[in-house]
């Protein structure tokens, strides 16, 4: 046991402070007893009989701070006491000025930080693409975070910077990683040699998610927005991003993610991908996987495939090697969703999807296609229906919670849990429900504590569950790695504590979901 | 107030301190409350070190006016409150009863009988500490009784000193429900507990003098002339006073008023 | 694209601050905007202005070196009746912008009345009150007489004034003397101590001051405000510095013209109110403003004033037009016991010292300010900063310490506000928006942007006819 101290002297700290260093002290890791007391005659004399006095304390004072921790090895007390410092220091900042210069105009940005080459935009979107314009002029590549701005805008912009050779990314491009920078809701990935053009936000972060987990690496990984590859716009920007990651030498494989995009922007995606000297891998979500083939790719169905037959292709592997090895986890997956639907009531039958990421809810209605079963959504892939009410489920439902009608006047729900958090209680107390399936996005932006957030919900949808005599089968699956703020392993294990079938991909999660109602429905 | 120059002394979140010597002066925000030292701001706290200099007709401060006309002053006494003896037993019982169930477990509510947390060999040590220095207070030597409690425990002004500012309090209120002169023994408590820390010694002169913070005189107020279902309301209020050092209070009040019975009933 | 992927990826962030905050921590350079909405202007209003930048730039030049070059002193005192351009026995004058009775503010009424009791014009309230919804009373603004004033700023006919020139344009400007804090005209208070004061004022300040500054000779208030910018003053909400040099000034020549007792009580009221400055780097602002008016296609603003219901705005380049819109509240630190709820819309004449480069604009000299309302030093230096970016030019005299002794943002270009969406900061003092109870705060506001909105339009559209 080592003991490490500190002693503060003529510098007051209030007692809410000195509690939270105190209880921060004694919950760190490796540290059996602490304090952090005023230096009093009496104070001294209990450090004494705890063993914590050291020579450095007799001559203290009753306004001098006396700090003290006793742990395992000479580092974690080092540790503690340094974690106690910064708290002490952080106390004094509050009410603090910020301390680095906020320019107001777009040329005072330019002068502050001289060689500036990207504007990343989310102000209102009455605004966006005047600002996104004045950005292009000044010749920087603009994303466009920014939602609600009008189509011929969009347009005048992407054509304006195709013209200069700038890249327009968005509007409502929620994720890029350009040059190994994370860009609004990226996560932190490896680098490597896969390069992603992505007109789905959440497809674009699972998908380099799944690629640096599975050991490949971002090259760079380009958002276009989800209008893009409309008839209207025309795929500019994917193409532009697809030439750009054909010329890049850094890149070895391209990974194309979108909804299926109109079939002209596919003719001007097919004329660059048949020339391409790379392998390009494409899941157009919900198309034909034989027409995308056409287009002389690799076609994927779902996202996690797409990634892992990048990651194949970029070693040297054939497609048909990585497809195999799903095949495999589909077979596991089958056998698990064997054992998982026994226990239900007599008239639980119906699986409840509630995502935070809109992709993954398009995902799942593809891979839910295959029952041949009727489904509701409030964003429906086809041939399933519109739900009638998107905050009232009914029989097997796909909400996307980032839907306008749940984040007016809120955050986005990868943000703020509480909408989809109230909506999981409400499923588990409803007999019809069998299976709930949720996705959890991690990375730069998202909740910071997710599983703390998430977990709550879940032990009340069980217990709801309970008490009527129900089982609940909760499956999910988390975007994200380790490097993310998050930390990826820690939020999975807290979620399989918590009860949760916990899958590694939105695909695999799906596809377990998929397994269980179908047995149920029997 | 009293008139003077004050020095700034410390800055917290909620409380900016100045010291004209011994006498202590905080401006603090609106979740703090009125206080025998305190000046209420309305607005977020500056953050500005510059002396405060106090007149009859206002404050002056950074290069600005703030004059007293209009602004209301509080009152730290229980001046006005007619206690209402048949009424304390019962109110004094809720607060016995109350406390040690919703104070914090940190706090030293453990004397009136509250589950302790287990905590470090550094806090089971002060709470043994505190606890042989209550019974040589109550039981045995009044002075060397509050030398061992003063200065005791976590916080900037410790438990210990929360404790006795609460006992210097119940004292105040004795002395109102009975219309004893108990000032000898108030005395003999104050002289013996301050020390050199000056938020104490501010508090325990002010607890000395019968003057309170806004919730703390709600809660004597309550236990005075009120109702139980009052107490228990107050008690909530007050125990939201720094982090242990409403509980501890209490616990002192609460404590003294218990032991110190044939004093007042 | 080429060039993106094989250059160092470096960030303007517009918007979200935690994109900015995630860049920053994975090591990559971002730097965050403070973006704000600009402001609405019709598309071709907006055209002109930008296809004209060259000639407006080249009038902007002209009309701030009359500011810069101004040279105002302290030259007497008078009656305004006597000095004031178009003064008559019926003419009140107000702060900011024309308005009639019945749009008038509360405090601005309390003043009006305080001010007919104090002509004699009226015994009591109710009195003054029916005098002054007449008809017989004839309103004007200040700023139209050559004049300025605080708050409510009401200058009545045997009021004592100020009397400024500019010794570079020969141009006189005036104000009233300040009486102090707490129950005072300029907030609309009209009891009997107020009028009693102002009486005081009449008889005794006055003469004093006057054979003083007779004695004393022109007193150079350039230089006054220079050096107290130096000494933590920026001559609108903190005029310490520049009250004591006054004083200083003055002090001699009064014990050498007054009895001793008058003197001593002259001094002792000049040495009570830190704020008797103040009227003085309005006068000066305007003495050095008013000159710089009437510039061809300038759009240099020349008078930013309130009148506690609108903001008015004066541009060099559009005639005598006023364009106004809604007076802000302000955003202020409230004295105990009294909030938001209480506050009238900002009021007073006191922006010309924003519009000369001083106050708000100047503020970063001025850190125990900022520190007052809750900020800290660095948002005083970033407040000035921000200023720069508005402005026509720096000021060759007026400088600010903490800056490397960098000139004041001055003349602030009415084309620039409109264009970055940043607008003029002003610091103020807050009126109880009931008349008589008096200041119940002090904090900084930031002009509306209506008034500047529609001053570029009438600019615009003066350019479009030239044409």
């Amino acid at each position: 046991m080592v003991i490490k101290t500190a002693l503060s002297k003529g510098r007051y700290y209030d007692s809410v402070t000195l509690m939270s260093v105190a209880r921060q002290l004694s919950s760190s890791s490796g540290v059996s007893d602490a304090a952090a007391v005023m230096g009093t005659q009496s104070n001294k004399s209990i450090l004494k009989a705890s063993g914590l006095l050291v020579p450095l304390f007799e001559t203290a004072g009753d306004t001098d701070l006396l700090i003290a921790v006793k742990a395992g090895t000479e580092a974690l007390a080092a540790t503690a006491l340094a974690r106690a410092e910064d708290l002490l220091k952080a106390s004094k900042k509050v009410g603090a000025g910020s301390c680095e210069a906020r320019p107001r105009s777009l040329e005072a940005a330019l002068a502050a930080l001289p060689g500036a080459n990207m504007a990343v935009i989310s102000v209102a979107g009455a605004y966006a693409a005047g600002e996104a314009m004045k950005c292009l002029e000044k010749g920087l590549h603009v994303m466009l975070f920014s939602d609600n701005v009008p189509l011929e805008a969009e347009i005048e912009l992407k054509r304006f910077a195709a013209k200069k050779g700038l890249m327009v990314m968005g509007p409502d491009c929620g994720t890029a990683i350009i040059n190994g920078a994370p860009l609004a809701f990226a996560n932190v990935v490896s680098r490597g040699s896969i390069g992603i053009v992505s007109a789905a936000g959440t497809g674009l972060q699972e998908t380099s998610c799944a690629v640096s987990n599975a050991g490949g690496g971002i090259s760079q990984a380009i958002g276009t927005g989800g209008r893009d590859v409309k008839k209207e716009v025309g795929g500019i920007m994917f193409v532009e991003g697809l030439r750009a990651l054909l010329h890049d030498d850094a890149t070895k494989t391209v990974l194309l993610v979108s909804k299926p995009p109109h079939e002209s922007v596919l003719r001007r995606i097919g004329a660059e991908t048949r020339r391409a000297r790379k392998p390009v891998v494409a899941v157009f979500m919900g198309a034909d996987p034989k027409d995308v083939a056409r287009l002389g790719v690799v076609p994927a169905v779902t996202l996690e495939e797409a990634a892992l037959l990048a990651v194949g292709l970029s070693k040297g592997e054939k497609p048909e090697a990585v497809r195999e090895r799903l095949a495999l986890r589909s077979a596991e997956l089958e056998k698990a969703a064997a054992r998982e639907s026994r226990g239900f009531a007599p008239g639980q039958r119906y699986l409840r999807a509630l995502f935070s990421g809109g992709t993954f809810n398009a995902e799942a209605q593809v891979i839910f296609r295959a029952l041949g079963v009727k489904a509701w959504s409030n964003a429906p892939v086809a041939p399933f229906a519109e739900l009638p009410d998107s905050w009232k489920s009914r029989e097997h439902s796909f909400v996307d919670l980032g839907e306008d009608e749940f984040t007016q006047g809120r955050p986005h729900p990868m943000i703020d849990f509480s909408v989809r958090n109230k909506r999981i209680v409400a499923e588990a107390e409803d007999p019809g429900t069998a299976v709930i399936l949720l996705d959890v996005v991690l990375g730069h932006g998202s909740n910071m504590a997710p599983a703390a957030d998430i977990v709550p919900a879940l032990e009340k949808a069980f217990a709801a569950a309970r008490k009527a005599k129900r089982r609940l089968a909760v499956v999910a699956s988390v975007t994200g790695t380790q490097g993310d703020p998050q930390g990826k392993a820690g939020v999975e294990a807290a979620l399989r504590k918590a009860g949760v079938l916990l899958q590694p991909s939105n695909a695999a999660a799906s596809s377990l979901a998929c397994g269980i109602v179908r047995r149920l429905s029997r | 107030m009293a008139q003077g120059v004050y020095a700034p002394h410390s800055a917290f979140r909620n409380a900016l301190n100045f010291l004209d010597g011994d006498r202590l002066l905080c401006l603090v925000s609106s979740s703090v409350g009125a206080g025998p030292a305190n000046i209420v701001f309305a607005g977020p706290l500056p953050a500005a070190d510059a002396p405060l200099e106090v007149s009859p007709e206002g404050l002056r401060w950074g290069g600005a006016c703030f004059p007293f006309s209009g602004v209301p002053a509080y009152r730290s006494s229980l001046d006005g409150n007619v206690p209402r003896r048949e009424g304390v037993e019962a109110n004094l019982g809720a607060l016995l009863k109350w406390l040690p169930a919703n104070a914090p477990r940190r706090s030293l509510s453990f004397l009136l009988g509250g589950k302790p947390c287990r905590g470090t060999v550094f806090d089971r040590q002060s709470r043994e500490w505190i606890g042989a220095a209550c019974s040589e207070l109550f039981d045995n030597d009044l002075a060397a009784g509050v030398r061992l409690i003063r200065g005791a425990g976590p916080g900037l002004t410790p438990s210990g000193d929360d404790l006795l500012c609460g006992a210097l309090a119940a004292l105040d209120a004795a002395s109102r429900l009975s219309g004893r002169d108990l000032t000898g023994r108030r005395d003999e408590v104050y002289r013996n507990a301050v020390g050199g820390n000056p938020f104490s010694n501010a508090f325990l002169g002010f607890a000395r003098r019968g003057l309170y913070g806004e919730r703390f005189k709600a809660l004597a107020a309550a236990i005075l002339c009120g109702e139980p279902a009052e107490v228990e309301r107050e008690a909530g209020r007050a125990l939201l006073f720094g982090a242990t050092s409403g509980a501890d209070w209490l616990t002192g009040f609460g404590l003294a008023m218990h032991r110190w019975r044939d004093l007042w009933s | 694209m080429k060039d993106l992927f094989s250059k160092e990826l470096k960030v303007v962030n517009m918007g979200i601050a935690g994109f900015h905050e995630a860049l920053k921590s994975s090591g990559f350079a971002s730097v965050q905007m403070d973006w704000r909405p600009p402001l609405t202007l019709p598309p071709q209003d907006r055209q002109v202005l930008g296809r004209k930048r060259p000639l407006i730039e080249k009038a902007n030049k002209k009309a701030v070196d009359i500011l810069l070059n101004g040279k105002p002193f302290l030259i007497g005192l008078e009656k305004a009746l006597d000095v004031l351009p178009g003064m008559t026995k019926d003419s009140v004058f107000h702060a900011g912008p024309p308005i009639e009775w019945k749009r008038m503010c509360g405090p601005m009424r309390g003043a009006v009345m305080g001010a007919l009791i104090y002509e004699g014009r009226a015994k009591t309230p109710e009195e003054a009150e029916e005098l002054a919804s007449s008809g017989v009373i004839k309103y004007g603004p200040c700023h139209e007489h050559s004049a300025v004033g605080p708050m409510a700023g009401i200058i009545s006919p045997s009021m004592p004034v100020f009397v400024l020139e500019n010794k570079e344009s020969g141009n006189k400007a005036y104000g009233t003397m300040n009486e102090g804090l707490g129950k005072v005209l300029r907030y609309g208070a009209y009891a009997p101590e107020v009028i009693e004061r102002l009486k005081w004022m009449e008889a005794v300040l006055y003469p004093a001051l006057k054979k003083a500054l007779a004695k004393t000779g022109p007193i150079d208030l350039k230089n006054i405000i220079a050096q107290a910018l130096n000494m933590g003053d920026e001559v609108h909400n903190r005029n310490r510095a520049a009250t004591s040099l006054l004083y200083r000034a003055l002090a001699p020549a009064l014990v050498r013209t007054s009895e001793p007792e008058i003197a001593a009580k002259v001094l002792e009221f000049v040495n009570s109110n830190d704020h008797f400055f103040l009227n003085l780097s309005m006068a000066a602002s305007k003495a050095v403003l008013d000159p710089a008016a009437g510039v061809k296609n300038s759009s240099l603003v020349t008078v930013m004033a309130r009148n506690g219901t609108d903001f008015g705005v004066r541009l060099s380049g559009t005639g005598d037009s006023w364009f106004t819109g809604p007076s802000p509240v302000p955003d202020a630190l409230f004295f105990p016991g009294f909030t938001k709820e209480d506050a009238n819309p900002d009021i007073g004449d006191s922006a010309i010292t924003e519009t000369g480069g001083l106050g708000g604009f100047a503020i970063a000299a001025s850190p125990a300010i900022v520190q007052f309302v809750g900020g800290s030093s660095k948002d005083a230096l970033d407040y000035t900063l921000q200023m720069y970016e508005i402005t026509a030019a720096e000021n060759g005299v007026y400088r600010i310490p903490s800056l490397d002794f960098r000139g004041t943002p001055t003349g602030i270009d009415c084309v620039k506000v409109v264009e970055k969406g940043i607008l003029p900061f002003i610091d103020t003092g807050v009126a109880h928006k009931k008349p008589g109870i008096g200041q119940v705060g002090a904090g900084v506001v930031s002009a509306p942007p209506e008034p500047f909105e529609k001053a570029a339009a009438a600019l615009a559209a003066k350019l479009r006819a030239a044409k």
